[in-house]
Formats: structure tokens, C-alpha cells, sequence
């Protein structure tokens, strides 16, 4: 089967990049359905058998015929694969880049690897926070106050402290039973996303310093949206801590 | 005319329930088939790249190309557009992801390409909100960045971040803080700049004086650089009179309220609606709108409006709109003003948001065109973040015609748009339901961007005249402005010396020839005529003006009696005259000319002013045959030449605006121009100027004062060849504002001898009249006679051999009547032609024939204008209307009449009114308030110049010489 080795290695690298993963057939080579999409000696008109992993509206691409532009020579007219692809051109048909393929007759494996690369994605970002953090705190949280802004933009993130009660700390040093957390409440679209704290909120919170990013020193802020995990992670978030060798500080409670 | 209005959301998009809004827009002046649009839109693939909307085909569909640097998954923060003027380069401002205000500047030369724009400026700091772009191309890209920047000194916020030379590998940005007064501890969040191609560059803000939490206390303030905010204290040209402080205060203490939270139909207040545009005709025009609070709890649009560069400010709105946001003004190439706004309307659960287009001529006197380019549900989607639909919108003008874009709710009904509505996604308007690509669910309703255009004309009634056509597939295809730098050139305005047009050769030119003076016959002016598209059968009047060669010269009519027409029938785009407009020189004028036309139609009339007693370029760099396509001129002197040696030609160069000024002039050579004369040397004649690094500079310059510059070529090899222009850029601001070009063509000796010899008739016969030699007259009738029959090089140099005795007394004469001596060097010609015409070296004798005769020819010109010229009658009149506006003279109390008067005869010139004829009555008919003036002034030598004035009224030459010098006179004594 012509096309590049590939290893698990390969997949989950691909994985990284990919905003979809698909079954396909190439129906033509060096064809175009998209306008923009100039045809060329990599790009292809392949026809979606199956989406494997990428935003649920991506779905109804099942069946279409998009364009994707190869990253190396691109299978026969009639080859099946499994395509790991980023966007490229959305117009009156869909445009993708391919980042990596799979032979279909692996499809079994890859589509297992690629769903469950997909699924390890979030918890990727979740990783990448702990890693950056100063601190990892199970808690809830017992008050929040407004703070005050430093400027006036339409983008203020609006601080606000909450106080929360620690339960566990699952990183970092802490002393303290309680821990102030800076947290934006705005809804602008540059923090609408950010974890917004509740009274009586339970939860794990992956937190920075304060300080770290032009706040008050003292407290910790909570800004990313996986910031804030709900309290059935936590689970997962000790054993992720404990598999990548995060040093877990003490903690009292 | 309608509106095409397009959701710009994909088809491939078509399961998407994004909130898309705060949008923005990019038209490419060079090629409005090119359009990019912006919104709160990620990548749908969760991609690093936030994605731009691309057109290619002016905006009838779209495309979502993710080339904006940001945070995977996230779109861009704040993020505005804009293509500078002909370079093709989009720039963008934005706040990067990841990060709140983390300005980055960004470039792209391929907008349709996948590569990410290049980061130029990356800054965050104490943060910088609300980056919005303007750029132009003056030579060099200028970029121009309203932001408002929180690492200025003082809380003086409100900053251009400019850049003068974009497209370089590393262009350097400049913070310029354009703030001068004391603030709340900052100004609010939108600082817009607006950009002249004259360059002029405003920008508005609001100056926070003070902010409670829930509103500020706001002064609307302009700032103005009149020189692309080059100098050492750019954007300080406006001051405001109330403290002396940069910066004029548009209005003061306004309330203008700060909610973050949705509330207006969903939609916050944070004090970011506020525009400017400034008219393309005339950078002293200028608008502003913004919004603020008159009573409890309305949000109210005010539009404004100067005349004169900001110095002062209509008193009064000249437009209002209660409850409405987002307000966005632009100017078209006709002066028409759009206004965009989106207005909230009912109450409760029946509250609309209704977009509107108003356009308008007369600053809203009369009713303005109303387009509603959408009215739809303004509870409807829920608010997933704000801002709801934006915190701008935008509008633009390209030519005549006005883009812009804007978001609203999708919802497929076209109830929700009066002017209709093109969906590219899947949408079914009979349910009134958006499906996702397979149509195979239902789509939920959000909010989507919106393009519209609206077309001031309809393309089968846009006509034009080419301003340049490069090739059979290149060619101007009507843009305003013009986007090609020799637009006199190569345009589709010609003259023949017979009554056909000619043909054109294979790149599509037409074949011009220098005018002939009327002794030998008429000259014959033609044009080819485009539109845009085919349509209804129109009938298309054309106006011919011809002016001294060179740049700067006023136009005066070609001809007399009715205009030629031209029919279109409906299937016709284009018409070529088959039988042109009749016109004479003057026996005193050079047959070197400037020829331009001006097309007409009911539906599409010139552009005001016309060019008659103008100049394009001035008076206030107006551009006007660039912003016209029914404008154009042809500024080519096409040279046969040959043989041995090198040849010199001349141009004026004319100072046609009513101030004094330095004028500076690009050469632009072409390599194989270069290459086949070898020797290109121009020369300021007289001293009157410099030429360094292929630019002349003519300093301090007066109103009407000519210079002239020589241009000495060495003769090309061959003998047949297509011209080789020499072309030179008449710049103001690093824009070429007109230009010329003298080209010499290869041709043989004996076709070098005839165009010579003809130009010999021309000269003699100029010399019998202006210097009163009646030998010439007999000269010049021996030389035609010549010319009458087939023509070899070596009858030609026997003639001259005959004749050279008789030309070399005439020709001295030129030179003892010279007012300025013989700048022209004539003499070292005349006796190198003696020394040819004896040697009876035809390839020697050639260059020197022609060079002698092209010296004699601008001498003429000199002493002729010397003694006025009935070309620059309106430049005086709108000259002294200006002097008389002066404060030293304006006090004076004949003052008033004289600038009325002056100012209506300058309105009436251009229409027919009044003419040239009636100049020394307009004249005589202020004498007594000259004197006046003169009198009160206490001036000798205005006493004296009214004096000479009045004794001057016989002819319109005369006239003017004495009105300049009068002119002159007071200008020396105001400044």
C-alpha cells in the first residue's frame, strides 16, 4: 500500500494538529472542488466515508466530497485511508490540509488510536495547565467580590477574588486553608470563556500566581477555561499529576 | 440603485452557530474584486490560525482562509482591516490571542493565501485596545493605527501607531500620542484615523475627562498631519482656540455611558461608536459621527461636519439617531456621504435591530437615501459574550460605489432584509430554517456578518475614458482612483492631424500626433469611451481642453461649438470616435500640448470641478483626473529623432495652485529607456531649480510662475522604434498628483526632417506674430510649402542649407526679445546649425535642427507668457478670492466685495457663466475697491500695480499679466 509509515507515535503527533480525523476514499487526483483551492499535483477530491474525531457540525460531512491538499504524493484514485486534517479553505465546498493518513485497512486500530488520542486531547490542555500552575487546589468556594479594574477597556476582564476553601492541594505549597482566587467575570468575548466562580462552587482549580500576570500578589488567578475542573476529575487530574511526575507539595487538611 | 447584501458564511459553514460578530471590511482600491472581511470567528477546525472572510469576485462569495496568528481554537481578539491603496498588501490590527490587549500589527501580500500574516508589531505592555487600521500608498505604504494605548505617559491613551514605508522587510511604527490634554487617567477606547491621499491624515477620539464607573465625561476631539504625520510633531496641525492645546475640541463635556454588560438589545455601551471620513475630492471636508447620551437613557448619533481642514465645526448635528450604535461614515468619488448605523427599535420582545445605509449630497438639507439593510429580532439568539453585534461596524468607499459590512441575526427571512439577501449557507427562507451542510438537521439561529455594496451608478451607466492601457489585456478599467502612476501616458485621449482616428496599435494605444499649427491645417481631437457594463442605448457627451506641455498648466477649451457625441447602443461597451472634435492653436501657442477630455451623461456627470482654468492636482491636490474616470489627459510629447548627437526638449512646469509652494517632480525612466538614449540630463532652466537623484526641485514657487525644464537626450540607435518616454511625476506628498513624459521615437532622418521642419512653419510663424517679423511669415510659407510635397533628408537639408541665413536672423531676434536672456542657450544652437547646415551631415544636422527648433518654440513661450496668459484667468480670480480672505486684507472694508465677487465669478467660470472675455470687466468693475484697498493699505507699490491694472484692460493677456503683478504685490504684503 503506497503512502508514508506511520507509528502510534506519528498518530498522536498528528493528533495534536488535527482538528479532523476521517475515513475517505480519493476519488481524483489533482482536482479541486473548492474555487479558492487551486488544483494541483497534491491536492485531491476525496469523499468522506466516516468522521473519526472533529467538531460535532463536521458530522454532516459524511458522504461529501471535499478537496484536500496532500502532504506528500497522494494515494491512487479509489485508496482509502484515514486522514488526520486542519483547515484550509471553508467556501462553497470544505478545503482541508492533510497532516498525516493511515491505510483504511488499519482502520479498526487507527480509528481506535484516533478517538482516543482525540479524547486524551482535552485532558492534554488540562496537563499543559497543571504543568504551568503554582498551585492545584480542590476546594469550594465560601464568597467572591468584585476588584478593582486597573484601566477601562470594553475587554476589562472585570476581576473579582473569591475565597476558596481548600480541601486538597494537589500541587504546589500551600499554608493557608483558604485561598484567594482572581477570576474574570467579564462576558467580552476575550474572557466569556474563563471560569466564572459560584458560591458554594465545588471543584479543582488549576491556579497561577496572581502576581504572574499583573495582579495583586498574594492571591492566585484562575483565566484559561480548563482552569476550573468540576469535582469528578479530580480523580483523573491525581492520577495525571502522579503519571507525569509533578511533584505533589504538601497540603494539610 | 439596490444593495447586494451577502451572508458571508460559507456554505461549507453551513453547521456553525458561532457569534460573528464586531465586524470588519478591506476592499482592495486596485482591484475591488478583492474583498476581506472580519469577525469573532475561529478556526472551525480548532486551528491555531483565527480565519479571515476572502472575496475574490467583489463579494458575491466568500470564502474563510485562517491566516490570522492566535490561540488555537480561539478567535482573534479586536481585529480590523485594510488594503493600502495600489501596492495590494492588506494590514490588520489586532488583539492576539492568547492574551487581553496584546496589539499586533500584520501584513499579508496574498490575503487568498495560506501563509500567516507577518507579525510587524507585537506589543503588550500595560496593554493597548482597540487597534484600527487605515493605510495608503504614497510611493510607500502608510499605516496608520488608532489604538488606545495604556503605556503612554499621563493617561494621554489616544495613539496612531504609524508606519510610513509598511511593505518593507521591517517597517518601523511609530507611536505617535496624539492626546494633549489632561485625562480621567485615559481616553476611551476608539481613536479612528482617516486618510487623504493628498496626505492629510485625521483622527477622532474621545478625551475622557472624567469616568465614574457607569459613565465618562467626554470631549469629541480632531487631530490633523497634513503631511502623513511625517514631521517632528505629527497630528498637531488642529488646536483648538478655547486653550491653544493640539487637538480640536469637536464638542466638550458630552455623557457618554459605560456598561459592560449586555443591556442595549443585547448589546453593551462602552463608548466605542465614533467615525470619521474625509471627502477623496477635497481633504478640507471632513465628518465626524458619534454616539453619546442627550437624556436618561437613550444612545444618540451625531453627525458633523467642517469645511476647512477641522479648524471649525458645523454648530449643530446634521444628522441624528436616537438608540442607535455603531456608526460608520465614508465618502465617494461624487462627494456622496454614507452613513451606517444600527438602530434598536420597539420595545420589549418585539426590540429590532435595523441596519441602515443613509446617503446622502446635501448633508441631509433634503432626505437622504434610506436603504434598511436588515431588520431583524434583537432578542434573538441569547448573547453568548459581548460585544452582541459589535462594537464597530464598517463602511468604505471605493469610486463611486460604497462597501461595508455588518452582523446581525441569520435568521433566512427575507422579511429581515427589505433589500434583499444572498445566503451562501444552507438556508431554506420557504421554513425560514438554516440546515447544516447535508440538510440533514436544523441549524440554530446566531449571529452572522453581513457584506453589502451599493452602487452610486449602475455599471451600464459608469462610462469612462481609459487613463492608461499597458497592453491588450492591461488596461484602467475605470477605477477611482486610478491606480496606475503615468496616467498620461498612454490614455485614451488623442489627437490626429487628420479627421480619422487613427488605429491603435497592438497594445491597444491609440496613435496620437502633435497638434499642428492651423496653417497647416486643423487638428483633430478623439477619445475612446468604455462602460462598465452593457445597457440601456446612451448618448455621451465629450469636452476637449488642451494646455502648454509640461505639468501644472491650466486647461482652456479645445475648440468651439457644440460638443461631440457619442451613442451607445445597448449591446456597446465601448466606442471610439470615427470622426473627431476640430480644433486650432493660436498662432501663439506652441504645438506642444496637453490634451484631456471630459465624458458627460445625464446619469454620469464630471466630477466638479471641471478642468477648465485648472490644473488635476491642484488647487488642493483634488486628483481630479485619477478620482474621475470621466476624465482623462494625454501629457506626451512624442519626438521622431535620429542621427548623431542629442537632442534637448522642453516643458513648463506651472505653479497652479493659489499659494506659494515648492514644486518637486520624479523622473521615471524606464530601463530600456534608459538604455537606448544613453544620456537622459535634465536641467532647470535659469537656475530656478535643482535635479538631484532624478528629482527636479522647483522651490517657492508663486502662483502662476512657470519654470522650464530642459531634457537632453542622446539620440537612440535605429530607426524605427516606439516612443521611448521619459516620464516625469508631478508629487505632492510622494503622490503623483500629474505628470508628463517626453518621449523620443526612432524613426528615419527624412520623418525626423518633416516633424521638424513642421514645427519650423509652427515657430516662424509664432515669431511673425509675437516679435512682429514679417520676414517670418514668408519663411514659415516657404517651409509649408516644402512639407506639401514627399520629403527625402537630403532635400531637406538642402532646404535648410538655403534657408539658414533668414532662420539664423530670425532666431536671433528670439533671442535679443528674451525677457531673461537666453536661459535656452539658443545661440550655441543656432551655431551649431550653421556649422551642420554647411557640413550637409544630414545624421549630424538632424538633432541640431530639432534641438534649435524646440529651443526657439519654448522661447516664444516664454516671452508669450510673459505678456499673461489667458489660461490662468480663473487660477487669478480664485487667487485674489483667497488673498481677500487673508486676515490683513479681510479687515479692510471694500475686502468683503471683492472676495464675493471674485468668489462668484470663480463658481461661474467652470459653468459657462462668465469667460474669459469678461475678465477685464470684472476687473474694471473693482477698480474702485482696489484703490480702496491700495489707499488704506498705504502701499506705493499696490498703488502703482492697481494703476498699471486698470491701464491694462484692453486684452485678457494683458489683463492677467497686470493682475498677477497686482497679485504678487499683496501676496508679499500679507505674508
Amino acid at each position: 500500500m503506497p503512502g508514508p509509515k506511520t507509528s502510534g507515535a506519528d498518530v498522536e503527533k498528528w493528533m495534536e494538529e488535527a482538528g479532523l480525523v476521517f475515513r475517505g476514499e480519493v476519488r481524483k487526483v489533482k482536482a479541486s472542488n473548492v474555487k479558492l483551492a487551486q488544483p494541483g499535483d497534491r491536492t485531491c477530491i476525496v469523499r468522506v466515508r466516516e468522521i473519526l474525531h472533529g467538531p460535532q457540525e463536521m458530522a454532516a460531512f459524511a458522504g461529501k466530497d471535499i478537496t484536500l491538499e496532500m502532504k506528500e504524493k497522494p494515494p491512487k484514485p479509489g485508496s482509502e485511508m484515514i486522514f488526520f486534517a486542519q483547515s484550509w479553505i471553508y467556501a462553497e465546498n470544505l478545503a482541508l490540509r492533510e497532516i498525516g493518513r493511515k491505510p483504511a485497512n488499519a482502520a479498526p486500530e487507527a480509528a481506535r488510536r484516533a478517538v482516543a488520542a482525540g479524547a486524551t486531547r482535552g485532558e492534554r490542555a488540562v496537563a499543559e495547565r497543571i504543568e504551568s500552575a503554582d498551585v492545584v487546589v480542590a476546594g469550594r468556594v465560601l464568597e467572591t467580590k468584585a476588584a478593582q479594574p486597573p484601566r477601562i477597556t470594553e475587554h476589562d476582564p472585570m476581576w473579582a477574588e473569591a475565597t476558596v476553601e481548600v480541601e486538597s492541594v494537589e500541587k504546589g505549597e500551600l499554608s493557608a486553608d483558604r485561598v484567594t482566587v482572581m477570576y474574570p467575570t467579564s462576558m467580552d468575548v476575550m474572557w466569556y470563556q474563563a471560569p466564572k466562580l459560584q458560591v458554594g462552587q465545588r471543584g479543582v482549580w488549576i491556579l497561577k500566581k496572581a502576581e504572574s500576570i499583573g495582579l495583586r500578589s498574594g492571591a492566585f488567578a484562575a483565566t484559561d477555561p480548563v482552569d476550573f475542573q468540576p469535582n469528578w476529575q479530580l480523580a483523573g487530574i491525581q492520577s495525571g499529576i502522579r503519571k507525569t511526575g509533578i511533584r505533589k507539595r504538601g497540603k494539610r487538611k | 440603485m439596490g444593495a447586494l447584501v451577502v451572508n458571508m458564511i460559507p456554505f461549507a459553514q453551513s453547521g456553525e452557530t458561532n457569534q460573528d460578530s464586531e465586524p470588519n471590511l478591506a476592499v482592495n482600491p486596485a482591484n475591488p474584486d478583492q474583498i476581506a472581511g472580519s469577525a469573532f470567528t475561529p478556526d472551525p477546525l480548532g486551528g491555531p490560525n483565527a480565519p479571515i472572510f476572502v472575496s475574490s469576485d467583489g463579494g458575491n462569495t466568500w470564502a474563510l482562509n485562517s491566516i490570522v496568528p492566535s490561540n488555537a481554537g480561539s478567535a482573534t481578539g479586536d481585529i480590523t482591516l485594510r488594503f493600502a491603496t495600489t501596492s495590494g498588501i492588506l494590514y490588520a490590527g489586532i488583539l492576539r490571542r492568547p492574551g487581553s490587549l496584546r496589539l499586533n500589527i500584520l501584513r499579508t501580500t496574498n490575503f487568498l493565501g495560506a501563509s500567516t500574516m507577518t507579525v510587524l508589531v507585537d506589543r503588550t505592555g500595560n496593554g493597548v485596545d482597540q487597534p484600527y487600521v487605515q493605510a495608503a500608498t504614497a510611493g510607500t505604504d502608510r499605516v496608520y493605527v488608532g489604538d488606545n494605548d495604556f503605556n503612554a505617559a499621563s493617561g494621554r491613551t489616544a495613539t496612531i501607531d504609524q508606519s510610513l514605508d509598511g511593505a518593507i522587510a521591517a517597517p518601523i511604527f511609530n507611536s505617535i500620542r496624539i492626546e494633549s490634554r489632561v485625562t480621567s487617567g485615559q481616553d476611551g477606547p476608539p481613536i479612528r484615523p482617516a486618510v487623504h491621499p493628498d496626505g492629510t491624515v485625521y483622527a477622532v477620539f474621545y478625551g475622557w475627562r472624567a469616568f465614574t464607573g457607569s459613565q465618562a465625561t467626554a470631549d469629541v476631539v480632531i487631530v490633523r498631519d497634513d503631511n502623513w504625520g511625517s514631521g517632528a510633531t505629527p497630528f498637531s496641525a488642529l488646536t483648538d482656540p478655547s486653550d491653544g492645546l493640539a487637538g480640536r475640541l469637536v464638542v466638550t463635556g458630552r455623557t457618554v455611558p459605560w456598561a459592560n454588560f449586555s443591556t442595549f438589545g443585547q448589546e453593551r455601551f462602552v463608548g466605542s461608536n465614533i467615525t470619521i471620513a474625509v471627502d477623496p475630492r477635497n481633504s478640507s471636508v471632513v465628518y465626524v459621527a458619534w454616539a453619546d447620551r442627550v437624556g436618561a437613557t437613550d444612545y444618540t448619533l451625531h453627525v458633523r461636519r467642517s469645511g476647512d481642514r477641522g479648524a471649525t465645526w458645523s454648530a449643530a448635528d446634521i444628522r441624528t439617531i436616537t438608540n442607535a450604535t455603531n456608526p460608520a461614515l465614508a465618502i465617494n468619488s461624487r462627494g456622496v456621504v454614507g452613513f451606517l448605523y444600527q438602530q434598536l427599535t420597539g420595545s420589549g420582545a418585539s426590540q429590532r435591530w435595523q441596519t441602515h445605509l443613509e446617503r446622502t449630497s446635501d448633508d441631509w438639507a433634503t432626505a437622504a437615501t434610506d436603504l434598511i439593510l436588515a431588520d431583524v429580532p434583537a432578542n434573538a439568539p441569547a448573547v453568548t459574550f459581548i460585544p452582541y453585534i459589535g462594537d464597530y461596524v464598517h463602511l468604505m468607499a471605493v469610486g463611486k460605489d460604497f462597501y461595508g459590512i455588518f452582523s446581525a441575526n441569520n435568521t433566512p427571512n427575507n422579511a429581515n432584509f427589505p433589500n434583499g439577501v444572498t445566503f451562501q449557507r444552507n438556508a431554506d427562507f420557504a421554513t425560514q430554517t438554516l440546515r447544516n451542510v447535508a440538510g440533514t438537521a436544523t441549524v440554530a439561529v446566531s449571529i452572522d456578518p453581513f457584506f453589502f455594496r451599493v452602487r452610486q451608478i449602475a455599471l451600464d451607466q459608469d462610462f469612462y475614458v481609459r487613463d492608461w492601457t499597458d497592453s491588450a489585456s492591461s488596461a484602467d478599467p475605470g477605477l477611482e482612483p486610478s491606480t496606475h502612476p503615468h496616467f498620461y501616458v498612454n490614455s485614451d485621449v488623442w489627437n490626429r492631424r487628420s479627421n480619422a482616428p487613427g488605429g491603435f496599435n497592438a497594445n491597444d494605444q491609440p496613435q496620437s500626433e502633435d497638434p499642428q499649427m492651423s496653417s497647416l491645417g486643423d487638428n483633430f481631437a478623439f477619445a475612446r469611451v468604455h462602460r462598465k457594463a452593457s445597457g440601456p442605448a446612451q448618448t455621451v457627451n465629450l469636452h476637449f481642453l488642451y494646455s502648454e506641455f509640461g505639468t501644472g498648466s491650466n486647461y482652456i477649451d479645445a475648440g468651439t461649438g457644440a460638443d461631440p457625441t457619442l451613442s451607445f447602443a445597448a449591446v456597446d461597451t465601448v466606442k471610439t470616435m470615427t470622426a473627431g472634435r476640430a480644433w486650432t492653436l493660436p498662432v501663439t501657442t506652441s504645438t506642444h500640448t496637453c490634451l484631456a477630455v471630459e465624458i458627460s451623461t445625464p446619469d454620469d456627470p464630471v466630477v466638479a470641478p471641471s478642468l477648465l482654468g485648472r490644473a488635476p492636482g491642484w488647487p488642493s491636490t483634488d486628483l481630479s483626473v485619477l478620482l474621475d474616470n470621466n476624465k482623462a489627459q494625454r501629457n506626451m510629447g512624442v519626438y521622431p529623432v535620429s542621427g548623431r548627437g542629442f537632442g534637448s526638449f522642453y516643458a513648463v512646469l506651472h505653479n497652479a495652485a493659489t499659494a506659494r509652494r515648492d514644486m518637486r517632480v520624479r523622473m521615471d525612466i524606464p530601463d530600456k529607456v534608459r538604455r537606448a538614449l544613453r544620456t537622459i540630463r535634465p536641467q532647470v532652466l535659469g537656475g530656478k531649480g535643482t535635479v538631484e537623484s532624478g528629482v527636479v526641485l522647483l522651490p517657492d514657487m508663486s502662483p502662476g510662475e512657470n519654470r522650464w525644464v530642459e531634457v537632453r537626450v542622446g539620440m537612440p540607435e535605429g530607426q524605427t522604434g516606439d516612443p521611448l518616454p521619459v516620464s516625469f511625476l508631478e508629487e505632492v506628498g510622494g503622490v503623483a498628483v500629474n505628470g508628463f513624459a517626453i518621449a523620443p521615437q526612432p524613426a528615419p532622418l527624412s520623418r525626423v526632417f518633416l516633424e521638424s521642419l513642421r514645427l519650423q512653419v509652427a515657430v516662424l510663424a509664432r515669431i511673425g506674430v509675437v516679435l512682429g517679423s514679417p520676414e517670418s511669415e514668408a519663411e514659415s510659407k516657404a517651409t509649408a510649402r516644402i512639407l506639401s510635397r514627399r520629403l527625402t533628408a537630403a532635400q531637406a537639408v538642402a532646404f535648410l542649407r538655403s534657408h539658414a541665413g533668414p532662420i539664423s536672423e530670425l532666431a536671433t531676434e528670439v533671442i535679443r526679445a528674451a525677457a531673461d536672456g537666453d536661459i535656452l542657450d539658443v545661440r550655441r544652437s543656432l551655431q551649431e546649425f550653421r556649422t551642420y547646415t554647411s557640413s550637409s551631415n544630414s545624421a549630424l544636422l538632424a538633432p541640431v535642427h530639432v534641438t534649435l527648433m524646440h529651443k526657439l518654440d519654448a522661447a516664444l513661450t516664454m516671452i508669450t507668457k510673459a505678456k499673461g496668459d489667458p489660461a490662468d484667468v480663473l487660477q487669478s480670480v480664485r487667487w485674489q478670492a483667497e488673498l481677500f480672505q487673508a486676515e490683513r486684507l479681510a479687515r479692510l472694508e471694500p475686502s468683503a466685495r471683492i472676495r464675493k465677487a471674485s468668489e462668484k465669478f470663480a463658481r461661474g467660470y467652470p459653468l459657462r457663466e462668465v469667460g474669459n472675455a469678461d475678465y477685464p470687466k470684472f476687473l474694471k468693475a473693482r477698480l474702485n475697491d482696489l484703490r480702496s484697498v491700495a489707499g488704506e493699505l498705504g502701499s506705493p507699490g499696490i498703488v502703482d500695480r492697481v494703476a498699471a491694472l486698470e491701464s491694462s484692460l484692453r486684452t485678457v493677456e494683458t489683463t492677467q499679466a497686470a493682475h498677477r503683478a497686482l497679485l504678487l504685490e499683496l501676496d508679499r504684503l500679507i505674508h
